[in-house]
């Protein structure tokens, strides 16, 4: 009877097939982190990293155009209701 | 109507898929703010408000897997943004429930997912989110 053997998985980051426990044995990240695409090479980084490990550009937070735009809309809101009232 | 079509949301799943790995059951669900924020905002100005909320609310496609759960974050149609995996034989703190409308599925962990997923999302979003929903339930260790 052969033992069941584990099949081989490239690291989502570096592509690397050595590694045990999850770990990959070429950049040694964890295989199974979360990881996000980057939005200019299109690979996978840990969602832990603050630059793409490839290309290393920065990541920024969504939030960081969402909030204002949030914000624009409130406020254009709020005028237009006084200025509707005003008229 | 469905909002998105099965084949690239397979697509999007099978890229992540190990060798030999099988595609089990998929779904979209989402994770809106909560329900303070939503409240609040509605209260503030009716549309901006919507806007905000769906500005703020996260959009998941959920692969079920002979392995693992995947979780793909994705936004402007199926274009992942980014994936999480759960290993089926590690799973902590699940939760999930199934209402009239939506089911619910929640998992602890260090990396903690929570989502609900409604018809609207694919022709058999439902029948698929139930259908994790159950697996993971089975599935799951003590939180």
């Amino acid at each position: 009877m052969t033992p069941e053997v584990a099949p081989l998985v490239a690291c989502p980051f570096c592509g690397d097939l050595t590694g045990e426990a999850g770990r990959c044995g070429g950049c040694g990240r964890n295989k199974q982190a979360p990881r996000r695409s980057c939005t200019n090479c299109g690979k996978f980084t840990p969602s832990a990293e603050a630059n793409c490990c490839h290309c290393r550009q920065a990541f920024t937070s969504e939030l960081a155009w969402k909030v204002p735009v949030i914000i624009v809309l409130f406020i254009a809101a709020i005028v237009l209701s006084v200025a509707v009232r005003m008229l | 109507m469905a909002r998105f079509k099965d084949e690239p949301v397979k697509a999007a799943l099978t890229a992540q898929l190990q060798p030999g790995e099988q595609l089990q059951y998929y779904a979209f669900g989402v994770k809106q703010p909560n329900m303070g924020l939503i409240i609040l905002l509605v209260c503030l100005a009716i549309l901006p408000g919507l806007i905000a909320i769906a500005l703020l609310t996260k959009e998941y496609v959920v692969g079920l897997t002979d392995r693992r759960l995947i979780v793909l974050r994705v936004g402007g149609g199926v274009k992942v943004k980014e994936v999480s995996e759960y290993a089926l034989g590690d799973l902590h703190g699940v939760k999930t429930s199934t209402g009239s409308l939506f089911t619910h599925i929640s998992i602890g962990g260090a990396v903690p997912f929570t989502a609900k997923f409604h018809r609207m999302g694919m022709k058999t979003n439902r029948e698929q989110a139930m259908a994790i929903a159950a697996a993971l339930a089975s599935k799951a260790l003590p939180a």
